[in-house]
């Protein structure tokens, strides 16, 4: 597995390094002036996050999956190393955050460092969900079907929630912010089910990949 | 002698397809030429052989099914499928790297002295490389894993002949240790003709024989000669006949017993290709 996760990360040390110059942009424009800092903290972890799926379409242009199943190596290491990959990636995207939250504390006192921490870190565990969603799709239909799958996924969950926010409004219903949740408490609640939501689908990429056939 | 790869009543079906109960027994200092045309099922046999897909009947593999060779018995498997699978963004130490964490008893000097002997170019990435060159780097990775079973799937296709007779020369060296053996898939008859002791036929997925080299060349003859002539040849000699142009050619067996049947006609021994031609195309 050692192995399968060292070819994933010099396969995406391009992508990382140009993720990596961006990164040091951000560090100068958080010296300057912290507005929007958050988003942009955001954005990168989704762009760390999702650099998971960019690895299986590389696999598919070298068509790396066929030659790996006759290497020796079982099929669920084939597939763990891809959700190693995922965990290493939003503690990327969370080491990023954390060094721009101190660059924008130290430049500006005011700055909530601890904020901007809790918001890269649910940013980073959203789209490691995504992630989660995907790569047993991508196991079942491949890399570029399951990018269009994400799409209807996405937009048919925006539909629902705005047409259930029209719905709720119009109905008059109002739905309180849970009484003693705070940030850090939504952090947990998030983390613990995302490491639900990882075995899940951890355990349907296995049946999957168990059953492929090259 | 101890068999490396024993293939019983193998079948597998596919809408437009079907393998069709093949056997095969490859043993220990042995390099089987597996040859047929394209969409025969060379490549499906593969792999029914490395488990990459399912199929009926039974494989085994150093005397053991899939599922219960150990991760040293797999990692004595070297396969070289069609067409290089390294990401293009790699470089040969990064490979080597890799490959050195993922196989057992990994030969790092091995790797780098074949990629020298190559003279594949270290630093550039394998996107940058010719279709010979990462055949090579493909093989090169395939005989540095110590293996003992080399499984080879069109290795030699779409390379010039110097290319391909430096991967023969390469892969004649490693059968010189007599515990090793090759299952080498191939259209290019050539190549078989070259390094193969054996050769099995396969034909619209049923296997049509499987028999050594010497024997082929030793048994089986081209007849040239107008229909009726060869028509004079006693049915259980003949094995196909192809109509050309003026004349017809005919692949006949026991072409020492036709020789002396017939002797106003001229029996030639037959090549590889020929009598892959005979017999896919010919009338049987």
């Amino acid at each position: 597995m050692k192995g399968l996760l060292y070819k994933e990360l010099v396969v995406l040390q391009d992508s990382l390094r140009i993720l990596g110059v961006v990164a040091i942009a951000l560090l100068a424009m958080a010296m300057l002036s912290a507005a929007s800092l958050q988003m942009i903290g955001s954005i990168l972890s989704l762009c760390v996050v999702t650099l998971a799926v960019s690895s299986f379409s590389y696999d598919d242009l070298a068509d790396w999956d066929i030659y790996a199943a006759a290497m020796p190596l079982r099929r669920w290491e084939l597939v763990s190393a891809k959700y190693l990959l995922v965990l290493i990636l939003i503690v990327m995207a969370g080491v990023l955050n954390a060094v721009l939250a101190i660059a924008a504390t130290l430049t500006h006192g005011s700055f909530d460092g601890a904020m901007f921490l809790i918001f890269g870190a649910l940013a980073a565990l959203g789209s490691g969900f995504l992630d989660l969603i995907l790569i047993p799709l991508i196991y079942r239909y491949g890399a570029e079907k399951s990018r269009l799958l994400l799409m209807g996924i996405i937009v048919f969950l925006l539909v629902a929630v705005y047409g259930g926010a029209r719905l709720m409004s119009m109905a008059q219903i109002r739905l309180a912010w849970p009484a003693g949740l705070d940030w850090p408490g939504l952090l947990i609640i998030t983390t613990l089910i995302f490491i639900a939501a990882l075995a899940l689908s951890w355990l349907c990429s296995i049946r999957i990949m168990a059953k492929k056939e090259f | 002698m101890n068999s490396m790869l024993t293939i019983s009543r193998l079948s597998r079906r596919y809408p437009q397809f079907q393998l069709h109960r093949l056997n095969l027994n490859l043993h220990q200092g042995e390099v089987m030429g597996f040859i047929g045309e394209n969409g025969a099922g060379k490549t499906t046999t593969i792999k029914a052989i490395l488990h990459l897909i399912r199929s009926e009947g039974e494989i085994l593999i150093f005397g053991k099914p899939w599922e219960q060779l150990s991760r040293e018995e797999r990692g004595q498997i070297g396969v070289v499928l069609d067409g290089c699978h390294f990401h293009g963004s790699l470089r040969i130490p990064q490979i080597e790297r890799m490959l050195a964490k993922i196989y057992p008893q990994w030969q790092r000097e091995r790797f780098l002295e074949l990629c020298g002997r190559f003279a594949l170019p270290e630093h550039k990435k394998i996107g940058t490389f010719s279709t010979g060159m990462k055949t090579k780097l493909s093989i090169a990775a395939a005989l540095s894993h110590n293996a003992r079973l080399l499984i080879l799937d069109e290795p030699t296709s779409g390379l010039d002949p110097i290319v391909r007779d430096e991967i023969l020369d390469l892969f004649y060296e490693f059968i010189q240790e007599e515990t090793h053996s090759i299952l080498f898939s191939s259209h290019i008859t050539a190549d078989i003709e070259k390094i193969a002791d054996s050769v099995a036929f396969i034909h619209q997925g049923q296997l049509q024989f499987v028999c050594q080299k010497d024997v082929l060349h030793d048994e089986y003859g081209i007849v040239r000669a107008s229909r009726r002539q060869i028509e004079k040849i006693a049915p259980e000699h003949r094995v196909a006949l192809l109509a050309q142009n003026l004349t017809c050619q005919a692949l006949v067996r026991h072409r020492a017993q036709v020789r002396r049947d017939n002797p106003d006609l001229l029996v030639e021994s037959a090549s590889l290709e020929e009598i892959m031609l005979c017999m896919i195309r010919g009338e049987r």
